[in-house]
């Protein structure tokens, strides 16, 4: 265990919160379910001077639903959107990608502000959160600024928020229209995994029966989470066709930025992406009609 | 089979509600007054000279009280060729080389001054693939052996080789021949419970290891002869707290016991060490990768004709127990199956990887993944049903195989015919006509296995101490030791079956040298048999005290008494029967007894040690099995998911039905594990994966219902005819699992793990030997 030397604070206001983040300065980390965190201390590449917890922060806990859609405090933990019917109802593909995060151990702890803020290109809840055009609330101290998720990555591990900033909450609109979606991470067990190539997938269609909106995200396959407009382009005003996926498939893997590694090969990843578009859409509009 | 009272039974394993209820005491809790802290110094490099190491900035650490290197201590090798040693001196040979280590007041003082250690290299070539070592310009691992003989190459001077019968004329004499290349990697044993130790002297210069060992009686020899190197004389005990998982991981003493030892010595303190997952990962031995190459033949009708095999392996840097797995491998090579005519080789190779040592099986798994998917090769090519390749060659009660291994008890066939039955194989062997991504098949493979102990050491021994005490209480000491596997279970239901009292009476003690006799360790699916066997012959003894006795107090003969129920039975007169604690106590104080009941045996299996020629019978008896698995394969994804497992395993008898359907469960997720998920990724001799994260053993979501069949075939020679089942039940699932794939798809893949991406390529590589494939080379 290498980690000592920091102070740790517990503050039980958003306000107090910024404000505590604001004396210690940059060489403070705020910190929610601490799984990131504290593997990061372990390992070393984290020496912060002070932790700040926002776990009793009420003003970044609870899922709310709104007449809009969805907002999910930063603090709400993979669990409890895993635990929650209409979420799974209406953002099935955040409910699933949520619910494959760790073991149910972690998810327990696990925030989905947290995952977001750790910015890893493999980000579960991020693909998620980006099929249903998410917004990032961030408070900054004199106030606050909305950023589309979209926006919110920096690069691996980085994400836009300055010093002193928290995320606060996650809004998502809900989905005008019938709507499918659905996420799969490729994994090689059942559990505490990382994706190999985490994909993402929503169809909502217009009263024409034409795709109106498409989403087409992806994890592990460049440096952030990402959207890949093209494949989405390839959807939108068009019937929702065997063809029409599988070419948006095919382009989504053509516009993925994968890899190869020890964790697994390009190839894969890739081909991954062009079998399992069209499958997630698939089981999504089987799902419904059932 | 004979009627028993708590033998043969379903009885929940005695350390359970300990062990769920978190009160048992692991290395990890155990304190000492006045303990230090020790922490190992690692290798930053894989293949160096060490130029120096500064350890000023580590002895300034706050609460550190000894920093220790081979410069400043006296020199322990220890290994099955003494080729390693506690700290390495002058160069490095693989990652997880000890360069010094830190004994401190607290763990996170002694974390520190290690990372204050500074050492200078000076890198050296290395060499990670054993083809390449092999090369007579190879950069060799050591340039010495123990004596100080040079050496030519990185080939270990072992003899693994063994012949029997004709190879040629066997070959001359087949109608059909299959060969095939096969190759394994590395996978660890995922112990839930880390290694550690803490070392103590007393003021007398006498020894206490707490440990985790599985070979208690062995690792003293060990640490006697460390102390012996440091230059002292005191004696050597070997305390065990409960071990969290074995597998073949604590069959030999490492270099962090010695480490312990030293710094316990410098300090005069006691000194813990206790690894944590990943030093578990990195610095513990794991099963040793193989590339195994297998020709073997039949006649016309299917009868194997020859089957020879060569293999080589990975021993890594140093030398453990895993350089001698190719003696036991040479078993299945040679005796699974009625082959005539056999030949085995082996070669192990010194790399800059790992060193390896003994995992669950000790090399059977490896060469019955080579046998089987060959067989079931040589079987198509027969035009031949696997399962009925299987039944035309199975191995028969009486037959003494090529090895000179006597078999008494078989239960193969049987086991064969049962998966065959519980898996329907007629109708789903080569289904026709499945359409869709996802396909199902079924493939089978058997195991032989050491089923009555294996003399690999001089002696394959256990000793028992048995006592009573005035009220029908039992203490058993056993020189064995229970790793999770249940021997405190059976012995203490062999003991009271034996003694005719409940178990609730019998106490089992482990893990103490001071206290328990000697024991070759726990290794070989030898424990339910070997230390089963002693406690059973000390638990006759101590009966026919008791009825000798008894027999005088009733004057009865004592042929017509019995222990059951907790009482000396009269078979001729019930009226005569008297409660066990009264004959005890009457034994203990009136002046015609005036003694107590105790007994020891020593048990030593009549066999052949294994050596020169390796031919003999190595083992009291032999476990076989088969294993079946329906598979469905994704061909879009090449993603493989176990439908059915069915797992038979002639086990002669079983002691405990509920810890052995465990046993074998168990043993089946490590064997699924082995065949599709795990491996231990190197790159130039460095671990990329020391975690759970990313070393992909099967978690409780991937558990497989697995049908255990127990086939009984009672052996005259096991207690109440038990064999050992510690180790087959993970033997042949990698087979199955492939030769189950092939079924579904007809692709046969010959590297484990079967991961998804390799069945795809493969599957890609089939629709498209030359087209598209080129798409499917590793990107850059």
């Amino acid at each position: 265990m290498a980690a000592k030397g920091f102070s740790y604070h517990r503050p039980t206001s958003l306000g107090e919160a910024l404000a505590l983040l604001a004396d210690l300065g940059p060489g403070a980390v705020p910190v929610a379910g601490a799984t990131d965190v504290w593997v990061n201390l372990r390992a070393g590449k984290l020496a912060p001077e002070a932790l700040v917890s926002l776990r009793n922060v009420p003003e970044l806990s609870g899922l709310r639903k709104t007449e809009h859609g969805l907002a999910l405090g930063a603090c709400v933990t993979h669990a409890e959107v895993e635990d929650d019917p209409w979420v799974a109802e209406h953002f099935p593909a955040l409910h699933q990608a949520c619910s494959g995060v760790g073991s149910r151990q972690v998810r327990n702890v696990a925030t989905v502000g947290g995952n977001l803020c750790n910015a890893a290109p493999s980000a579960d809840s991020a693909v998620g959160l980006l099929l249903y055009d998410a917004e990032c609330r961030i408070e900054t101290g004199i106030g606050h600024r909305d950023v589309p998720l979209t926006e919110f990555f920096a690069g691996p591990n980085r994400t836009v928020l300055g010093p002193g900033e928290v995320l606060a909450e996650i809004r998502l609109p809900l989905p005008a229209g019938r709507t499918f979606a659905g996420y799969r991470k490729i994994t090689r067990r059942k559990a505490v995994e990382l994706p190999m190539i985490g994909i993402g997938a929503r169809v909502t269609l217009g009263a024409d029966g034409r795709v109106a909106e498409a989403r087409i995200a992806l994890g592990v396959a460049g440096p952030t989470p990402l959207r890949v407009r093209k494949a989405e382009d390839r959807l939108e005003g068009e019937l929702l066709t065997r063809e029409a996926v599988a070419e948006a498939a095919e382009i989504a893997a053509q516009q993925a930025k994968v890899r190869d590694s020890w964790r697994g090969e390009a190839w894969y990843r890739r081909e991954m992406i062009r079998v399992w578009i069209p499958r997630i859409l698939d089981e999504a509009v089987l799902s419904r009609k059932g | 089979m004979s009627a028993t009272a708590v033998v043969g039974k379903a009885i929940p394993k005695v350390d359970g509600a300990e062990k769920v209820t978190g009160r048992t005491v692991y290395i990890h809790d155990l304190k000492i007054p006045g303990m230090l802290y020790g922490k190992i110094k690692y290798s930053d490099r894989v293949s160096a000279r060490i130029v120096s190491i500064d350890t000023s900035e580590a002895e300034k650490v706050p609460g550190v009280k000894a920093v220790i290197t081979a410069y400043n201590t006296p020199e322990i090798r220890f290994g099955f060729l003494k080729d390693n040693t506690a700290l390495k001196k002058d160069r490095v040979r693989q990652y997880r080389d000890e360069i010094a280590a830190v004994a401190a007041t607290t763990p996170e003082a002694a974390e520190e001054a290690v990372r204050k250690i500074r050492v200078e290299y000076e890198d050296l070539p290395a060499v990670f693939d054993p083809d390449e070592a092999l090369k007579p310009d190879a950069p060799r691992v050591h340039q010495t052996d123990a004596r100080g003989k040079p050496l030519k190459d990185n080939r270990l001077r072992l003899p693994w080789r063994v012949e029997a019968g004709d190879v040629k004329a066997g070959e001359e004499a087949s109608a059909f021949v299959a060969e095939g290349e096969y190759e394994v990697g590395w996978v660890t044993h995922c112990c839930l419970g880390t290694s550690g130790c803490i070392a103590s002297f007393d003021p007398h210069g006498n020894l206490t290891m707490y440990s985790n060992t599985q070979i208690p009686s062995l690792a003293r020899t060990d640490y006697m002869e460390a102390l012996k190197a440091m230059g002292l004389r005191g004696r050597v005990r070997v305390v065990n707290a409960a071990i969290g998982g074995g597998f073949g991981s604590k069959l030999d003493t490492y270099a962090h016991e010695y480490i312990a030892i030293l710094l316990a010595h410098r300090t005069g303190r006691p000194v813990k060490i206790v690894f944590d997952r990943e030093e578990e990962f990195f610095a513990t031995s794991p099963r040793q990768p193989v590339k195994v190459r297998v020709r073997q033949g039949c006649d016309a009708e299917g009868r194997l004709t020859f089957r020879e095999i060569s293999m080589v392996l990975d021993n890594g840097a140093y030398t453990s127990w895993g350089a001698t797995t190719p003696t036991v491998m040479m078993m299945p090579a040679t005796s699974l199956y009625r082959v005539p005519n056999v030949r085995f080789e082996a070669t192990c190779v010194y790399t800059n990887n790992t060193y390896c040592q003994a995992m669950r099986g000790y090399g059977t798994p490896q060469v019955t993944f080579a046998i089987e998917c060959n067989l079931d090769e040589l079987a198509e090519k027969v035009g031949l049903d696997p399962l009925e390749m299987r039944l035309r060659n199975a191995n028969e009660p009486g037959e003494i195989t090529p090895q000179g291994f006597k078999v008494t008890t078989c239960g193969h066939r049987e086991c064969i015919e049962e998966v065959a039955k519980r898996l329907d194989w007629k109708n789903k062997r080569g289904r026709a006509g499945q359409r869709g991504a996802k396909r199902r098949g079924v493939g089978m493979a058997c195991l032989m296995h050491v089923g009555g102990g294996a003399k690999i050491y001089r002696s394959d021994g256990c000793g028992t101490l048995i006592k009573v005490d005035d009220f029908g209480n039992v203490d058993v000491f056993s020189g064995s030791m229970d790793i999770g596997q249940g021997l405190d279970t059976v012995l203490r239901q062999i003991v009271a079956e034996t003694l005719g009292v409940g178990i609730e009476r019998v106490n089992v003690i482990v893990g103490d040298t001071d206290v328990c006799p000697w024991d070759v360790g726990v290794h070989a699916s030898r424990s339910t048999f070997i230390a089963g066997n002693s406690a059973l012959n000390a638990a006759r003894m101590v009966r026919d005290q008791i009825l000798e006795f008894s027999g005088q107090m009733l004057e009865a003969p004592p042929e017509i008494l019995a222990l059951e129920n907790g009482q000396v039975v009269c078979r001729e007169d019930p009226s005569k029967n008297l409660p066990l604690a009264k004959v005890l106590r009457r034994a203990h104080f009136a002046k015609i007894g005036n003694t107590m009941f105790m007994a020891a045996h020593f048990y030593e299996p009549d066999t052949d040690m294994l050596e020169g020629e390796f031919k003999g019978n190595y083992s009291c008896t032999y476990a076989w099995g088969c294993h079946g698995v329906e598979v469905e394969v994704d061909t879009a994804t090449g993603h493989v998911e176990i439908v059915k497992y069915v797992a038979a395993h002639d086990v002669g008898r079983a002691i405990n039905p509920m810890l052995l359907r465990g046993q074998v469960q168990g043993a089946v997720m490590m064997g699924i594990g082995y065949a599709l998920s795990e491996e231990m990724i190197f790159e130039q001799g460095r671990l990329r994966n020391p975690n759970f994260r990313d070393y992909k053993i099967l978690t409780a979501k991937d558990a497989v219902k697995v049908e255990p069949v127990i086939v009984e075939t009672e052996d005259p020679a096991g207690p109440f005819g038990a064999k050992g089942i510690g180790e087959p039940g993970l033997v042949p699932s990698a087979p199955a699992i492939a030769n189950a794939i092939y079924d579904a798809v007809g692709v046969r893949l010959n590297r484990l793990p079967l991961k998804p991406e390799r069945v795809l390529r493969a599957l890609k590589e089939r629709e498209a030997p030359s087209g598209p494939c080129g798409a499917l080379q590793r990107e850059g």
